[in-house]
C-alpha cells in the first residue's frame, strides 16, 4: 500500500504524492509517457530509492522503518539485467535463494530453470548469455522466494517471443498463486492482455487507474477503445 | 553534401565532452551536499598528498624522482596488462556504437582514442606544474614536462593495446596474444629485481622502499635499460630551464619513437577494426571464464553475510585462473631470481625484515592491487541493496574474498620471515607469526574497509570497473591510495594503543612466562583486536551509506 508517496531531488519532483492499493493476486500495469515517473515509483517500492514522504507498506511492513522485513516479501526485475559477471547462472539462482532464507533451495533452483526455458545453460556465466537469457536470470533469481510482490520495470527488454509468452503465463501463475504484480511497460499491447488493472502517470500524478472497462465509464468517446486509445486521451497526448 | 573531416569532427566532440563534463560539475557545485563535502575531500586530499611528498623528501634525497619513476613503471605494466585483458582500440560501449557505425577509418578511432584523453591530461598536467613549479623552474616548465610524460605514456598504453589487438584479429591464439605483455612485464621485474639492494633492516620502513624506487633509475642494469624513460621521468622535476632544456631532447625523442610505434600499428589495422566488439558490462572482460579451480559450495543456511563472502571467494578463485597464478608467479620469480643473481647468488643479509617489508606493503597496497570487493560491484549496487540484508553486510561479504586473498599472501610471507628469524627460536618464532598474523588481519581488514567507504564517499577517487588503464587510470590510483593511507595511519592510532596496552600487559605477566615471549603475542593482539573493531565501525558507516544512496 503507497499512500502519499513524494519523491523529489532539489526542485525535480519525480512523484508527486501517489496513493495506491496492489492488492495480492493482481497484475497492476503501469504505464506513462518518459519521465512520468514509473521507474522512481518502482525503485521506491522496491527499497532502492529512499521516498522524500509517504508511506510504503509491504505485506504490513513499513519499507522505511522495517526494511529488511519487506524487502524479503519484494522482488524487482529491473529492466537492464545486472549480474554478476564471475557468477554462473545456478550460482545466481543458489546465491538468491540462500539470501532470502529459502529452504528447499535446489528444488526451487530445479523449477526455476524448467520454467524460464534455462535448462543447459547452468553452468555458463553472464558474459557467454545473451541479454534475453540474461534477463531471464534475473527473473529467476528474483522469483526464488515466491515474492509477495514483484515488481517490473520493462522486462520484455531483450526476450523473444517464445521466451515472452512464457513470462506472460509465468506472472499470471504467480498473481494466480497470490502475489501482487506490478509491471512498468510501454508495450501497452503487452499492459492491456496481462494487467488486470492499470495505472497511468504523467509528470509524477497519477491520472488515471482502474480496469479497462471502468476506464471507458466516464469517458463516452472511448467506448471500445483500447489501452493506447485511452492512454493518449488521458494523457493528453497526440499521435502526430 | 559538404567535405567530411573526420579529426574536425573527433576534436570537436572532445571539446564538447570536457565542456559539458566541466558544465555538469559546476550544476551539481551549486547543491551546499555536494560542493562542501566536496571541498572537505579536496582540501584532505591536498594535505594527505602534501604528507606524501614531504614523507618521500624526508624519506631519500632522489625521493621524488623514485616515486615518479616507480608510477611510470606501473603505468607501463598497467598498460600492458590493460592490454592483455582487454585488446583492441580501448573504445567505451558508447564510443563503439556511435563512432564504429561512422564512416571513419580505424586511424580516425585510433586518433579519437588519443585525443579524447587530452582535456583530461591537460588538467592533470597543470595540477601538477601549479603543484611542482616554484622559483628554479617556473610552472610552466613543470606543466610541459609533465605533460610530455603523461601523453608519452597515454600514446604507449594505445600502442599496446592495439599491438595485442592485432594479434587477436588476425586470429592469433591466446597465449600469443599475451606473449608480449608477459614479456615486457616479466623484463621491467627483472631489471628492477636485479638492480634493488637488499633491506637493511625493518626500521628503515618507508625509508628503504623510497630508496629502492630511486635506486631502480641508479644502478645497474636499471640505469641503462631505463635510461630513456629516465629522460622523461626527471624533465618534469627539472631544477631549471638550463637542465630542462638538455632533457628535453631525449624526451622528445621517446615520445617520437612511441608516436612511431602508433602510427605503424594503427594504420596496419584492418577496415573491420571500426567496428570491433566491445564486451558490455556483464562481460568479464578476458574471454571465456576458466573453470579450473573448485569452488566451495554454498551452505545452505547461516548468516547472509556469509552467503555474499562465498560470493567474493568464488570470484577471486574465478579470476586467479592457474594462467594467471603463473604469470604472476613468473614475474615475481623473475624478479626475486635477477635480484638473487645481482647479490652474487648469496642469502640475503636479512631476509627476515625483508619479508616483514613485503607485508606491510600488501598491506598499504592491497586495496589498490586487489578489488575484488565493493568496488568492483559498483554498476550492480541495486542488485546488492534489493537483498534483504543490511548495508555492513553487504560492505563485509563482498570484500571477505579480497581480504582472505591478501592475508594467505601475508600468512606465508610471514611463516617465511619467521622461519628465516634470527630473533626468535622455539616457541618464540611460532608466537610471532601468530601475533604478526593478528597485527596484519586486523591492518589488511581496516584497509579495505576503509576502501569500501572512500568508495561510497569520495567516489572520485575511484576508478570505475573496465574502465581504461594505464595512465588514465594511474591519478586516480595514486590519489586514491595516498588519501586511504593517510586515513589509514590514522585510523590505526587506536590499534597502537591497544598494542601498548599489550607491551604493558606483557611486563605484568613476565614474572610468570619465564623465558616464552609472550609479549609479542599480546603486542600482535592488542594491535590487531584493535584494528578489526575500528574496521567493523568502518565497515558500519560504509554500510550504512550504501542503504541510503539514492
Amino acid at each position: 500500500m503507497i499512500s502519499g508517496l513524494r519523491k523529489a531531488w532539489g526542485d525535480h519532483v519525480a512523484v508527486h504524492g501517489l496513493d495506491l492499493t496492489i492488492p495480492g493476486g493482481v497484475v497492476v500495469g503501469l504505464v506513462g509517457p518518459n519521465g512520468a515517473g514509473k521507474t522512481t515509483t518502482l525503485r521506491c517500492i522496491a527499497g532502492l530509492s529512499r521516498p522524500t514522504s509517504g508511506t510504503i507498506q509491504v505485506d504490513g511492513f513499513d519499507l522505511v522503518k522495517q526494511p529488511l522485513d519487506a524487502r524479503r516479501r519484494i522482488a524487482m526485475v529491473p529492466d537492464v539485467p545486472r549480474l554478476f559477471p564471475y557468477m554462473t547462472v545456478a550460482d545466481h539462482i543458489r546465491l538468491a535463494a540462500r539470501l532470502y532464507g529459502v529452504a528447499a533451495a535446489e528444488e526451487s533452483l530445479q523449477a526455476l530453470i524448467v520454467e524460464l526455458d534455462l535448462a543447459g545453460r547452468e553452468r555458463s556465466f553472464p558474459g557467454e548469455l545473451s541479454l534475453g537469457m540474461r534477463q531471464k536470470v534475473a527473473i529467476a533469481a528474483a522469483f526464488v522466494h515466491q515474492p509477495a510482490v514483484v515488481l517490473l520495470d520493462e522486462p520484455l527488454t531483450g526476450l523473444d517471443p517464445v521466451a515472452i509468452r512464457r513470462l506472460k503465463r509465468t506472472l499470471r501463475r504467480r498473481a494466480d498463486q497470490g502475489a501482487a504484480i506490478l509491471l512498468s511497460s510501454h508495450l501497452l499491447g503487452l499492459v492491456e492482455e496481462i494487467a488486470d488493472r492499470v495505472v497511468v502517470l504523467q509528470q509524477g500524478r497519477l491520472v488515471a487507474q482502474g480496469d479497462l472497462a471502468s476506464l471507458r465509464t466516464h469517458r463516452p468517446e472511448l467506448a471500445g477503445a483500447g489501452l493506447e486509445e485511452i492512454f493518449l486521451h488521458v494523457t493528453g497526448a497526440s499521435d502526430g | 553534401m559538404s567535405e567530411v573531416r573526420p579529426l574536425h569532427a573527433l576534436a570537436g566532440l572532445a571539446m564538447w565532452n570536457a565542456r559539458g563534463f566541466v558544465l555538469v560539475g559546476l550544476r551539481r557545485l551549486r547543491r551546499p551536499w555536494t560542493l562542501v563535502p566536496l571541498a572537505l575531500g579536496g582540501a584532505f586530499f591536498v594535505y594527505a598528498l602534501a604528507i606524501v611528498l614531504a614523507g618521500v623528501q624526508w624519506a631519500h634525497p632522489g625521493g621524488l624522482s623514485g616515486v615518479g619513476g616507480a608510477l611510470v613503471l606501473w603505468a607501463i605494466g598497467g598498460a600492458w596488462m590493460a592490454a592483455a585483458a582487454r585488446p583492441g582500440t580501448g573504445l567505451s560501449p558508447a564510443e563503439a556504437q556511435i563512432l564504429g557505425a561512422a564512416p571513419l577509418r580505424p586511424r580516425h578511432l585510433v586518433a579519437w582514442r588519443v585525443v579524447r584523453a587530452q582535456p583530461g591530461l591537460l588538467a592533470a598536467a597543470a595540477a601538477v606544474g601549479v603543484a611542482a613549479g616554484d622559483a628554479r623552474l617556473p610552472h610552466l616548465g613543470a606543466f610541459f614536462g609533465m605533460f610530455v610524460l603523461m601523453e608519452t605514456l597515454l600514446v604507449h598504453q594505445v600502442a599496446a593495446s592495439l599491438t595485442v589487438g592485432r594479434l587477436a584479429m588476425a586470429g592469433a591464439p591466446r597465449w600469443a596474444q599475451l606473449l608480449p605483455p608477459v614479456l615486457v612485464i616479466t623484463t621491467l621485474a627483472a631489471v628492477i629485481g636485479g638492480s634493488v639492494t637488499p633491506v637493511p633492516g625493518l626500521e628503515q620502513g618507508a625509508r628503504v622502499m623510497i630508496g629502492w624506487a630511486d635506486e631502480m633509475w641508479t644502478l645497474e642494469p636499471a640505469a641503462t635499460v631505463l635510461s630513456p624513460l629516465r629522460a622523461l621521468v626527471l624533465l618534469p622535476l627539472s631544477p631549471d630551464w638550463g637542465v630542462f632544456a638538455q632533457r628535453l631532447p631525449a624526451a622528445l625523442g621517446v615520445f617520437g619513437v612511441v608516436v612511431a610505434w602508433l602510427w605503424s600499428v594503427a594504420g596496419a589495422l584492418p577496415e573491420e577494426a571500426s567496428s570491433e566488439e566491445v564486451p558490455d558490462e556483464a562481460d568479464a572482460g578476458g574471454g571465456p571464464i576458466p573453470r579450473a579451480w573448485p569452488v566451495p559450495s554454498l551452505g545452505a543456511t547461516g548468516p547472509a553475510w556469509r552467503a555474499l563472502a562465498w560470493r567474493s571467494v568464488v570470484e577471486l578463485l574465478r579470476r586467479a585462473s592457474p594462467r594467471a597464478v603463473l604469470a604472476v608467479l613468473g614475474v615475481h620469480l623473475a624478479a626475486g631470481g635477477a635480484w638473487w643473481l645481482s647479490q652474487g647468488m648469496g642469502a640475503a643479509r636479512d631476509p627476515a625484515a625483508t619479508l616483514t617489508g613485503l607485508v606491510l606493503a600488501v598491506i598499504l597496497l592491497g586495496p589498490t592491487l586487489v578489488r575484488i570487493d565493493l568496488r568492483a560491484d559498483v554498476d550492480r549496487y541495486d542488485t546488492l541493496r534489493q537483498f534483504p540484508i543490511a548495508g555492513h553486510d553487504v560492505v563485509r561479504g563482498t570484500g571477505a574474498g579480497a581480504l582472505l586473498g591478501c592475508m594467505l599472501i601475508e600468512l606465508v610471507m610471514l611463516a617465511a620471515a619467521g622461519a628465516a628469524s634470527t630473533n626468535f627460536v622455539g616457541v618464540g618464532r611460532l608466537l610471532a607469526v601468530l601475533a604478526g598474523g593478528i597485527g596484519a588481519l586486523g591492518a589488511t581488514a581496516l584497509a579495505f574497509a576503509l576502501a569500501a567507504w572512500m568508495s561510497l564517499a569520495w567516489p572520485l577517487f575511484e576508478r570505475r570497473p573496465g574502465g581504461p588503464g594505464g595512465i588514465e587510470a594511474v591519478g586516480a590510483l595514486v590519489a586514491g591510495t595516498a588519501v586511504r593511507n593517510v586515513l589509514l595511519w590514522f585510523a590505526l592510532i587506536p590499534a597502537w594503543i591497544g598494542m601498548a596496552v599489550g607491551v604493558a600487559a606483557s611486563r605484568r605477566l613476565a614474572p610468570w612466562v619465564g623465558d616464552v615471549p609472550v609479549g609479542v603475542l599480546l603486542q600482535g593482539a592488542g594491535f590487531g583486536i584493535v584494528a578489526l573493531i575500528v574496521a567493523e565501525l568502518v565497515i558500519r558507516r560504509a554500510g550504512r551509506r550504501l542503504e541510503l544512496l539514492d
